[in-house]
């Protein structure tokens, strides 16, 4: 793993759960695993600090241990890839109110503070922070579809202590079909814990989870049915949406390569039942047919059976959105004479220096010099063939081809957003500490205000004190905010990239051969 | 980036690419500007309402997880970080619940389980009684501290300001007691033999 | 025996078979010639462009060369004038370099220029400029049309390659290809008719290109499909071949939004390579990072 996205956890990490997560989680990164006492030593913190940031970090499913080798102590390690995870938090809690409304949001929001509740403390906790007209049932019940349609995942519990192999570690586990069983919720006891007359719920030992993978199949499917959408239009992009419907209906989600094969009489008919899009369902049979056709290759024909059976094909879409990604980025980064050099060069997969100016119709020197930028920022790579010289005498004349290695320019690219990342919440940092006095006092302001208009003060009173803040002084503060507000949101457009990346890299990984038994 | 580094290209390929030669320009010994002109400015694109409610979210979320117990610092640094603004925004917050490290300790290894401590459930007539009190230290906080504001360039008002900061002081010093209150086993020390007396505790462990 | 003789011998032996004939061929006819006066006399014909040399299979064949093609030659020219005449009518219509003509005549500098420079008086040769290499002269045929990979074809003015053209015309047939698919977004027939209606044919491009009188030099469907190409490659086209096996291309939009990472200075930087937290490119000392914020 890149030393980019170390550092970039390292900050994530900072700013979250401050200094101590931090030296624990740094400490961690550079290794497979860690006992506590090593811990301790290389952190420098205390025993009682280091096992707080453990645990908070063990609650927030960023660590895991193991029984060390010897099986007396319990070894720690860093769950790398969780971290960035923490970047999408606002993306998962906008996509749950998208789809569950404001209840689902919130549930969403509590188990991301906490990291892992149990479902009763979830809805508690709700119904105390938000608003509490809202009814406990309420809450049940958009947990529990939460739960059914897998958004929300069940924690496995340790195991009961006969079963218990080493005293030093829980072993925890859970059966399959608990994973995604709704909790046990008594709403009587809900109130009764709430109002203090009980301690805890029955379920007070089930934790929960956001369960991250559901809520990136969202955002995979969201990245493709929106370039379906802007390259073939709306309709096209609805036909999508249902044609992904109908294949997770028989495809695990997270196939690799494609998926099962589905006919276009099952996506016919959800059409039926779910859409009121006229065009698409005088058109549908053409639809499919513009999609399966198209470049980017989002599905496949497999067969006639059922008016026409498809596959959606993960690995050609995301290799296409990957390309046109890297493409965009070239054209930014070095003008679009560049990008049209790298697509020559891409559908061509082997060309001469010679070849490519010809074929791009850009002048010689031109050419020259952006393929060699090029190179040199390893968008491109040089193959050299050589071939033996007419009767062994004289040197092998060579032949130097440009090619493009998609998967090494996504990995350097990732490695640039992570730094990227690392870049926005640095500077962020250094624009707070930058006015820090100003924001300090803006603060105050509001908080004395908020105070004042609670407590019923008059409103010229409150103008007043608002004055305390000189003209000047309230520009620059706007000018601030703006800066600050823009860096969050080249972070969270920064997520999208990467996002993008991660998913061509799962989809085309390296896959061995199946074995026959 | 890291281990393929720097692409050094050999002398045949950089002439295989036509970047030795008449058409490339001379090398020269002028240093070159550490910020050389950009060809183009970084894409703008409007903020969408969706992009700002998650802007907005996640402003929120980090301020509430510095105020969480989650929120560790080391203890050497404790006094300085709380800005003077931290302290105020504390003041008034004392009175809503901040939100509890919780801990699920049976999911983890002993050895990070503090010590349970068993304390008395606090009787709700105090804690109410405090609460109050603390509010109204607030009020006559706020006001000491709109005071102060307005005569915020007058010398005279020196000793004045004195005495709010003890105040604020006296705040927080009732902040970290209640916080130590909350806290589990200031003392704990692990001898490492402790396991199995910890588990008779935990099972009626922290509550939720 | 003379030379001379042994040259004319040797010649009459490759002309008597007009396919050519291989070393033991002329070994049998020419039994009085010591081996080495033999290869002596086979290079100077050689030389001389009146023979040549090929290869079929592992056995090399001379071959007596067609006397016509030297018809232009004034009958007074010497040999060295033959040999480097020869060659360069060798070279057809794509030209010779010197230096090609100077390893192969093995004439010094200064002699060959001279002969150069005399074929060129006679308008006998002519230098022409190669747009493949800058600068270097190509020699042809005085009568000979360059060939396209010489002269660049429409593209090349004086050997410089119009860049701006090349830009207008890219433009334009993009703009050609746009209009189409707006008008087949209208027709509301189906998406797969749609489409059908957004394909334009080189011919219909070539129309559109001619009849807007942008250029200068008459453009054949070739140099339009060049040019479709370059719309292809720049991502804003799609070429689709047709059942007839020849090509149709019309615009298509961009499946992707700009990228995050472009949105920021970063993803554009020029030293992003150099950015850490020290040193001289730090991302608070970023003077790119200052801009964007400003």
């Amino acid at each position: 793993m890149s030393i980019f996205y170390g550092k970039l956890c390292s900050v994530i990490l900072k700013q979250v759960f401050g200094k101590n997560v931090q030296s624990v989680a740094e400490c961690l990164f550079d290794s497979i695993s860690r006992s506590l006492s090593v811990i301790i030593k290389t952190t420098n913190l205390t025993r009682r600090e280091a096992t707080t940031a453990l645990a908070i970090l063990i609650k927030f499913r960023l660590v895991t241990f193991t029984p060390s080798v010897s099986g007396l102590i319990p070894e720690y390690s860093l769950n790398r890839d969780a971290i960035n995870y923490i970047l999408r938090y606002p993306r998962y809690v906008h996509l749950a109110q998208t789809k569950f409304g404001e209840n689902g949001s919130s549930i969403v929001e509590e188990l991301i503070r906490s990291g892992c509740l149990p479902a009763s403390a979830v809805i508690i906790k709700c119904m105390n922070n938000y608003d509490n007209k809202v009814k406990p049932e309420l809450y049940r019940d958009v947990f529990n579809t939460m739960v059914t349609e897998n958004y929300l995942i069940r924690l496995p519990v340790p195991k009961a202590r006969e079963e218990v192999v080493s005293e030093v570690c829980p072993t925890l586990s859970i059966e399959d079909y608990e994973v995604f069983l709704p909790p046990d919720l008594d709403l009587m006891e809900l109130m009764n814990v709430q109002n203090g007359n009980m301690q805890h719920c029955r379920d007070h030992e089930i934790f929960w989870q956001i369960n991250f993978e559901r809520f990136h199949q969202d955002f995979r499917d969201q990245v493709m049915v929106s370039a379906v959408e802007k390259k073939l239009g709306a309709s096209a992009g609805e036909c999508f949406k249902f044609i992904l419907k109908t294949m997770y209906t028989k495809t695990n989600p997270w196939q690799q390569s494609y998926s099962n094969p589905f006919t276009l009489a099952e996506v016919k008919h959800l059409i039926d039942k779910s859409s009121k899009n006229l065009e698409l369902m005088k058109y549908l049979d053409q639809y499919v047919s513009l999609i399966a056709e198209d470049s980017l290759g989002f599905i496949r024909k497999t067969g006639d059976m059922g008016g026409g059976q498809f596959v959606v094909d993960f690995e050609r879409s995301f290799e296409e959105l990957a390309y046109t990604t890297v493409e965009s980025i070239i054209t930014e980064k070095f003008g679009s004479k560049a990008s049209r050099i790298f697509r020559v060069i891409r559908m061509k997969k082997y060309i001469e220096q010679e070849d490519i100016q010809k074929e791009a119709m850009i002048p010689a020197k031109e050419a020259k010099l952006l393929a060699y930028s090029l190179v040199q920022e390893q968008f491109l790579q040089i193959k050299t063939i050589r071939k033996a010289g007419g009767g062994g005498a004289g040197p092998a004349k060579a032949f130097y081809l440009f090619q493009i290695k998609l998967r090494q320019i996504v990995k350097m690219l990732l490695d640039i957003c992570y730094k990227a990342l690392y870049n926005a919440i640095t500077r962020t940092d250094f624009e707070k500490n930058e006015n820090k006095r100003l924001i300090d006092k803006s603060q105050k302001l509001e908080s004395i205000v908020d105070a004042m208009r609670e407590r019923g003060d008059a409103e010229e009173y409150i103008e007043e004190i608002r004055e305390t803040m000189t003209p000047p002084e309230r520009e620059i503060m706007d000018n601030v905010k703006l800066r600050l507000k823009t860096l969050a949101n080249a972070e969270l457009a920064l997520d999208e990239t990467i996002f993008l990346f991660q998913m061509y890299l799962f989809h085309t990984a390296y896959r061995p051969p199946v074995k026959t038994k | 980036m890291s281990g393929r580094g720097t692409t050094s290209l050999t002398h045949e390929q950089l002439q295989a690419l036509g970047c030795i030669g008449k058409d490339m320009p001379a090398v020269t010994s002028v240093v070159p500007p550490t910020f050389p002109p950009l060809l183009t400015k970084p894409v703008k694109k409007e903020i969408t309402a969706t992009q700002d409610f998650k802007i907005l979210w996640k402003e929120a979320f980090l301020s509430n997880m510095r105020d969480s117990s989650y929120f560790t610092v080391p203890r050497t640094e404790k006094k300085d970080v709380q800005s003077y603004s931290d302290q105020i925004q504390n003041a008034l917050e004392g009175s809503k619940d901040k939100s509890k490290a919780e801990f699920p300790w049976k999911l983890m290894p002993n050895e990070l389980a503090p010590q349970w401590k068993k304390r008395k459930t606090q009787d709700p007539i105090t804690v109410s009684k405090r609460k109050k009190a603390r509010s109204e230290n607030i009020v006559a906080h706020l006001k000491s501290l709109e005071d102060q504001d307005k005569s915020d360039e007058e010398p005279e008002t020196a000793v004045k300001k004195n005495e709010s900061d003890e105040e604020v002081e006296e705040l927080l010093e009732e902040d970290e007691e209640m916080d130590d209150e909350n806290d589990y086993g200031e003392n704990y020390f692990d001898n490492g033999e402790a396991y199995n007396e910890e588990d008779d505790n935990l099972d009626d462990g922290p509550v939720y | 025996m003379s030379s001379v003789e042994t040259d004319h011998q040797l010649l009459g032996v490759i002309q008597s078979n007009p396919n050519g004939v291989t070393n033991d061929d002329i070994v049998k006819s020419l039994t009085n010639v010591s081996p080495q006066d033999r290869v002596l006399a086979l290079n100077k014909l050689l030389q001389q462009g009146l023979i040549e040399v090929l290869k079929k299979g592992d056995k090399l064949i001379y071959r007596g060369k067609d006397p016509k093609k030297n018809s232009a030659l004034p009958k007074d020219a010497d040999n060295e004038e033959k040999i480097v005449y020869g060659l360069i009518e060798e070279g057809g219509n794509k030209g010779v370099w010197i230096r090609d003509i100077r390893v192969k005549s093995n004439l010094n500098l200064t002699q060959l220029n001279k002969i150069l420079k005399n074929l060129e008086g006679k308008k006998l040769i002519k230098a022409v400029k190669s747009v493949n290499a800058s600068k270097k002269k190509v020699y042809m045929l005085y009568n000979m049309e360059p060939d396209r990979s010489v002269t660049g074809g429409a593209w090349y003015q004086d050997q410089d390659f119009e860049a701006e053209f090349v830009d207008i015309l890219n433009q334009q047939c993009l703009r050609f290809l746009q209009i189409k698919r707006d008008g087949a977004e209208k027709k509301r027939e189906g998406p797969l008719a749609a489409k059908q209606f957004s394909c334009c044919t080189v011919k219909e491009v070539h129309k559109y290109i001619s009849d807007l009188g942008i250029s200068k030099v008459t453009l054949d469907e070739d140099d339009l499909e060049t040019i479709l190409k370059t719309v292809v490659y720049d991502g804003k086209a799609e070429r689709i071949m047709t059942a007839e096996s020849s090509y149709v291309y019309r615009a298509v939009e961009c499946p992707v939004e700009p990228p995050g990472l472009v949105q920021l200075p970063c993803g554009i930087c020029p030293v992003i390579k150099n950015c850490s937290n020290c040193g001289d490119v730090t991302p608070t000392t970023c003077e790119y990072m200052k801009q964007w914020l400003e």
